[in-house]
C-alpha cells in the first residue's frame, strides 16, 4: 500500500452549524460514522492524490464537485449524508451540511449553490 | 494528530457535543479490519465490482461488507476477500496483559522469521538479481528505523544504573540494565 501522500485539509467555516447541532442530537451514531467516514476519505485522498484513483461504497458524487458520504456500521441506521464540495486544486474539502434522505434534493440544492459561489 | 483525532474534534465542534468525538473514536475502533480490508483493495486499484467478480459474489455483498462492523463479518468473507485479492492473511494473537517485555519478544521473533523469509528468498534469487539488491537494501532500511526509534525510547528511560548490552536474539528481552529477564517480565 505505498502510495505518494499528498495533504488534503478540511475546511468548516461553510458547515451548517444549526444542521450539524439538529443531526448530531437526534441521530448521534449515524452523525458519528459520517465523520469517521470523512476521515477515510480525506487519507484516501491524499494516498491517490484525487477522486479518481478509489471507489469505496459511502462516498458519491452529487455532481458540481459535491460529494456525499454516507454512514456505515451502524445498525438499524437512519440513511445520513454528509456534504462536501471538493477543490481538487487546492486539495481542499469543504464541509457543507448533514442531512437524511427526507431533505435530500433540498440539501444537493443548496450544496450546488454554494458550489458555484466557491468556483466563482 | 491523527486523522481519526481531527475528525472526532471536528465532529464534536459541529455538533456542539464533546461526546461526538467520543462517538467517532468509536466507530473507528469498530472498523478496524474493515477499513484495512478497503484500504487493500484500494491499493490493488480494484472496484467492489471487481473484487466482487473476482470472489465469485454479487457487487452488493462486497458492498455490504465494506458498509459492517468488525464483529458483523463472516470468516470465511474475509478469507474469500483476501484471496480474492491475492493478499495473504495471517493472524496475531496478542495479549495486553502480558508483561510489555514479553509482548516486545514476541514481536522481535515474529520479526525474525519474516527476515528469515527474505533472506531465504534473496539466496534462492542469487547475487545479481534486482529483487536481491532490494532485499539488501530494506534490511538497512529496517535497522535504520529500528535504530532510530531504539535510541529515542532509550533516551527517554531513567537514568541510572549501567547499562549492560548483551549479544544473541534470546537475551534481548533481558538485557536492559542488568535486569533480569524473569524480573523485566513481570513489570
Amino acid at each position: 500500500m505505498a502510495e505518494s501522500e499528498t495533504k488534503w485539509s478540511v475546511d468548516h467555516s461553510l458547515a451548517e452549524r444549526g444542521r450539524f447541532k439538529d443531526y448530531g442530537k437526534k441521530h448521534p451514531r449515524e452523525y458519528a460514522a459520517c465523520f469517521d467516514n470523512l476521515g477515510q476519505v480525506v487519507e484516501l485522498l491524499g494516498r491517490f492524490g484525487g477522486v479518481k484513483g478509489f471507489q469505496i461504497g459511502c462516498f458519491r458524487s452529487e455532481g458540481q464537485g459535491v460529494y456525499r458520504i454516507g454512514q456505515t456500521a451502524v445498525k438499524h441506521a437512519k440513511e445520513t449524508r454528509l456534504y462536501v464540495f471538493l477543490n481538487e486544486e487546492e486539495r481542499l474539502i469543504h464541509v457543507l451540511t448533514i442531512g437524511g434522505k427526507d431533505s435530500q434534493s433540498e440539501d444537493i440544492r443548496r450544496c450546488h449553490a454554494v458550489a458555484r459561489d466557491l468556483k466563482g | 494528530m491523527s486523522t481519526t483525532e481531527t475528525m472526532a474534534n471536528l465532529a464534536a465542534e459541529l455538533a456542539e457535543d464533546t461526546g461526538a468525538a467520543q462517538r467517532v473514536h468509536e466507530h473507528s475502533a469498530d472498523t478496524v479490519l474493515v477499513r484495512t480490508l478497503v484500504d487493500w483493495r484500494t491499493a490493488k486499484k480494484l472496484s467492489q465490482r471487481q473484487l466482487a467478480a473476482k470472489m465469485g459474489v454479487s457487487p452488493s455483498k462486497v458492498c455490504r461488507m465494506e458498509a459492517a462492523r468488525d464483529a458483523d463479518l463472516n470468516w470465511g468473507d474475509i478469507v474469500k476477500y483476501c484471496n480474492a485479492m491475492g493478499v495473504s492473511l495471517s493472524m496475531l494473537f496478542d495479549d495486553p496483559k502480558l508483561p510489555a517485555a514479553e509482548r516486545i519478544k514476541h514481536h522481535v521473533m515474529a520479526t525474525y522469521t519474516l527476515l528469515q523469509e527474505l533472506q531465504a528468498l534473496a539466496q534462492e534469487l542469487g547475487d545479481g538479481d534486482d529483487i536481491t539488491s532490494k532485499i539488501k537494501q530494506f534490511y538497512g532500511d529496517v535497522l535504520f528505523n529500528f535504530t532510530i526509534r531504539f535510541a529515542d525510547c532509550y533516551s527517554k528511560l531513567p537514568k541510572s544504573g549501567p547499562t549492560r548490552v548483551s549479544t544473541g536474539l534470546a537475551e534481548t528481552a533481558g538485557a536492559t540494565d542488568g535486569i533480569g529477564r524473569e524480573e523485566l517480565a513481570a513489570r
